[in-house]
């Protein structure tokens, strides 16, 4: 009986713990789409977008969000999109490099209703050394993981072109 | 303490626990990995580093693969240990009492109903053979292209290319005129996923990655995986098991890539939260 009690204590406070925490995230964080976690699943959900163009955004990289001590210049960021079916790995679609903003719409469609993993990372020049950002994942982190994985950021197309 | 002590010690369910989290810490502190380091350290570390030699496994990777139940006394037999487990695993899990109790004694009922299913569900044998034949033909055509060198020399090409370091084979090379050896060993390929009558399978490839010294201390340790899409055992073996050695050749690229971005590029950066 005490085993018992304390199994449902030690659930009840994870359960209350996990409530008030946000999304993990490595790297640069995506704003638009949003990432859509879900309760009892350490993947995110496919958030769905309008258009088969989307515009994707992300955090801009300065020494802010970077909390480096010193300037940082030539920033360039790096996409890439995969179509999925499961949600693991995907087949790469679009590919864009030394990009200047934080954000890019697609220049190509996309296909309708399709799911599509989708990530970013900054090469930058910090104190006259070139770095580059871990790709960019959130939720259950595979750290150790190739791009594309389940921890990428994820979207899915509308049914019809809008 | 002696090895008497440790002995008796083990017995006790706390000293137990100390004993597992200083393997655990000691295991963390003898791997040093890019996400440990501080952009200072992972600094100071990468700028002595002008010329790297990239040295492999001679031998092919080890090859798993997760099959399907093959069958009707196979899928029976799988459906019933699926079947029996299940409830008990959830017994286990649930935050009440008594319920892993209550599990064991439904098990025999879930057990039944997991051997008729898995009896019905099961591929039959010959579709299983085919496949595993596919496979294998796919496997060896892989082995020809021998990965192994593959991922050695895409990892010296990205590396030259990228990270402005001389990168160079280590046969082409003797140990004595680079600054650090990255080792890529234990190499691992093959088809993962759950324990059930079909699965959906995970293709995967992986290995370790070791920058050292000449000397052979540890600088930076890794393993790093790529997997493919989740497909059943007979899709991935359609076509001769196209996809799956199309799989392995995007992985061995995709593995390079990764081991030259952690090991020499990335700024490490402690993970965050989102609000």
């Amino acid at each position: 009986m005490g085993r018992g009690i304390t199994r449902y204590l030690l659930a009840a406070t994870g359960l209350v713990c996990c409530s008030g925490c946000g999304v993990p995230v490595v790297g640069l964080a995506p704003e638009s789409p949003p990432v859509e976690s879900k309760v009892f699943s350490r993947l995110l959900g496919f958030t769905p977008v309008d258009s088969l163009t989307p515009t994707l955004r992300w955090e801009a990289l300065d020494a802010r969000t970077l909390d480096a001590a010193g300037e940082i210049t030539d920033v360039a960021y790096e996409l890439r999109v995969w179509e999925t079916s499961s949600g693991y790995s995907g087949h790469l679609v679009y590919v864009r490099d030394n990009l200047q903003q934080p954000f890019h719409q697609l220049e190509e469609p996309l296909r309708p209703g399709a799911k599509y993993l989708w990530t970013v990372r900054a090469h930058f020049t910090l104190a006259g050394q070139r770095w580059v950002t871990e790709w960019g994942m959130a939720g259950y982190l595979l750290r150790d993981q190739v791009v594309p994985n389940a921890a990428c950021f994820r979207f899915e197309t509308p049914p019809r072109s809008s | 303490m002696g090895l008497q002590g440790i002995r008796n010690a083990w017995g006790r369910p706390a000293a137990r626990s100390v004993f597992c989290l200083a393997w655990l810490a000691t295991c963390s502190a003898c791997t040093p990995s890019i996400h440990d380091l501080s952009p200072q350290e992972a600094r100071h570390l990468r700028a002595p580093l002008e010329r790297i030699g990239v040295r492999t496994d001679s031998d092919g990777a080890t090859l798993t693969f997760q099959k399907p139940a093959k069958g009707i006394l196979g899928g029976a037999g799988r459906g019933a240990v699926v079947g029996a487990l299940t409830p008990i695993a959830i017994g286990a899990v649930f935050p009440l009492p008594g319920t892993t109790f209550l599990a064991a004694l439904v098990a025999p009922f879930t057990a039944a109903g997991g051997m008729v299913y898995g009896a019905i569900a099961a591929s039959s044998p010959a579709e299983v053979k085919n496949a595993e034949a596919a496979i294998g033909r796919a496997t060896a055509a892989v082995r020809l292209t021998r990965p192994q060198l593959r991922l050695r020399d895409s990892v010296v090409q990205q590396g030259r290319a990228r990270t402005g370091r001389f990168f160079v084979a280590l046969d082409e090379a003797p140990e004595a005129h680079v600054d650090a050896v990255l080792d890529l060993t234990d190499q691992r390929a093959g088809l993962k996923g759950a324990w059930r009558i079909n699965p959906p399978l995970i293709a995967f490839a992986e290995t370790r990655a070791r920058l050292r010294t000449p000397a052979g201390d540890t600088l930076l340790e890794e393993t790093v995986l790529c997997s493919g899409e989740e497909r059943s055992y007979v899709e991935w073996a359609a076509d001769d098991g196209a996809l799956f050695a199309a799989a392995m050749h995007v992985c061995v690229e995709a593995l390079a890539e990764k081991v030259v971005d952690d090991f020499f590029l990335v700024y490490p950066w402690a993970n965050r939260r989102l609000d």
